[in-house]
């Protein structure tokens, strides 16, 4: 399926390196240097503690699926349907939730607390977007 | 009890509608000025009166094509009037007249005018279909960055997951939620100025085309054209109305990360604005006459439902089943005008307070529900939430 018709985000200071780690295929957080708390999307402050200082740690563990639903409506021209959008937790991650689509499969199989892999397509603009994948799918 | 309650210092004194339709042949701004000398003349007032003004949404948040119409400075500069308070927006609380009423309580005005007028009927129809959200800008800013780039591309998708959770935890189903729409639709089908009027049943309400799955076509509102206005004004003006209405309590709390898809728990809404709303009252949940409670969405219904303690957590789904608790006759009339999804998509709690205001005064027609003193009236309920009670004089 072709990711690619949509609109792509707009980078500004805050979201740069999540789209060019995500270009890499990795998907970035933010990590507060101050108190250690992590955070998603990226703000430049610290929702714990308000710090300033930030870096960013990559998101390698399996990822479980909170909620979902499956797109059937053509919202742009060319625009392939259905799609299953998902927004996943990490367990080694807490309070870390990321929203993309769960790459191809039967749409059937989405279903909250599925496992899934970190993964990337390509999106609109010539961005990598999140896109997870089955546990079971990615072998 | 908290603050000191001043939204008891304002009343809602008029209500004004322009035509409403799917497709109206008026400009926004001529169906504003429409909605806003109707409720200035229900109010029992004159223009001159007038001054205080203002709309939804503010100038930049035009997100969808048809989303933002009747500018503030030209509907002022076509009144010819003296102002000496205004806001571009009315959406920090959530209420279309919190804000003004705030304004009437604190002597920053007398007679406060407050709009919202659509035009995403006829951009519907334009575009050949409901348009994405945010398709009017080349690029995704601010919170749609995270959301229109995966496909999220509607308003349908942020709040469906919400409802995959709810159903989920609570096994709630499909079935019960359909008495919405069905009931709502009974009601629209009294009210003339209502979008849709046919009946509309649970079969067809299931055979419906999905459109994010589990929000299938007649779980979401209707895009019209259209204007609601509301006069919010001091309470000691009171002799000159003609028939006002008391804001018993009000409140809009953000308890949760303020975004569509970070919002911890996506199964329950509205709480913490409800709790807020009832602090403010002696006047319970059974108090309540009749409820228009938001629906863009069936979901939103089912959320204010359970956050303002007309049923408990899980428990809508029983509660509206085979529609009788929520009939004009029923423990809680909902949405009495059809709601935004029989009614039309007047959004963001005016056609809601239009219809709490006519249903106090007894002036709802076929639909009047027979003594009713108390309404509540709620909008949207996650990243932004308003609950009130509105009584009658």
């Amino acid at each position: 399926m072709d990711a690619s018709i949509g609109i792509p985000p707009a980078v500004t200071e805050e979201t740069e390196q999540f789209w060019a780690e995500a270009a890499q295929g990795r998907l970035v957080i933010e990590h507060c240097l101050a108190c250690g708390a992590e955070s998603f999307p990226p703000r430049g402050m610290c929702r714990t503690c308000r710090g300033r200082s930030m870096s960013s740690v990559e998101v390698v563990g399996r990822g479980r699926v909170y909620s979902f639903t499956v797109n059937y409506q053509r919202w742009l021209p060319d625009l392939e349907v259905p799609y299953t959008i998902v927004l996943v937790e990490f367990p080694d991650h807490p309070g870390v939730r990321v929203i993309g689509r769960l790459r191809d499969g039967d749409p059937q199989r989405a279903a909250i607390g599925l496992e899934v892999e970190v993964g990337f397509e390509p999106g609109p603009g010539g961005f990598a977007i999140p896109s997870f994948v089955a546990v079971d799918e990615a072998g | 009890m908290g603050s000191e309650r001043f939204e008891r210092r304002s009343v809602i004194s008029g209500v004004g509608q322009s035509a409403i339709g799917r497709e109206v042949p008026r400009s926004g701004f001529q169906l504003t000025l429409d909605a806003v000398t109707a409720a200035i003349a229900d109010a029992g007032l004159g223009v001159d009166d007038i001054d205080g003004l203002a709309m939804f949404p503010g100038g930049g948040a035009a997100n969808l094509p048809g989303y933002a119409n009747g500018n503030l400075y030209e509907v002022h500069d076509a009144l010819g009037i003296t102002t000496t308070w205004r806001q571009g927006q009315v959406e920090g609380m959530s209420l279309p007249f919190y804000a003004a009423s705030q304004a009437v309580a604190t002597g920053q005005a007398r007679h406060v005018v407050v709009w919202r007028t659509v035009k995403e009927g006829s951009a519907a129809r334009r575009a050949g279909g409901r348009p994405a959200y945010g398709s009017t800008h080349p690029e995704a800013e601010g919170p749609l960055a995270w959301l229109l780039p995966i496909g999220a591309l509607s308003p349908v998708c942020q709040v469906a997951p919400y409802a995959t959770r709810y159903m989920y935890e609570y096994g709630v189903t499909r079935e019960q939620l359909a008495w919405i729409p069905v009931t709502q639709r009974l009601h629209a089908s009294r009210n003339p100025d209502a979008v849709y009027r046919d009946p509309l049943t649970v079969d067809a309400y299931l055979g419906s085309r999905m459109i994010s799955s589990p929000i299938c076509l007649y779980d979401c509102d209707v895009p019209v054209d259209g204007s609601t206005a509301i006069v919010v004004s001091a309470a000691d003006t009171a002799p000159d109305l003609r028939s006002p209405v008391r804001i018993e309590a009000m409140a809009g709390v953000i308890d949760g990360r303020p975004s569509w898809e970070q919002w911890e728990d996506m199964g329950r809404v509205g709480y913490a604005t409800a709790a807020a709303m009832w602090a403010r009252t002696d006047l319970t949940p059974k108090d309540v006459d009749v409820a228009q409670l938001y629906d863009g969405f069936t979901i939103e219904a089912v959320w204010w439902l359970e956050a303002m303690g007309f049923c408990g957590p899980g428990e809508a789904g029983a509660f509206v089943e085979g529609g009788r608790r929520i009939a004009l006759d029923g423990q809680l009339p909902l949405n009495t005008w059809g709601g935004q999804l029989s009614g039309g998509r007047l959004h963001a709690g005016f056609g809601h307070t239009a219809e709490a205001v006519r249903q106090l005064r007894g002036e709802a027609g076929e639909r009047q529900v027979v003594g009713a003193e108390v309404a509540a009236v709620t909008n949207v309920g996650g990243i932004e939430a308003g609950a009130a009670l509105l009584t009658r004089w």
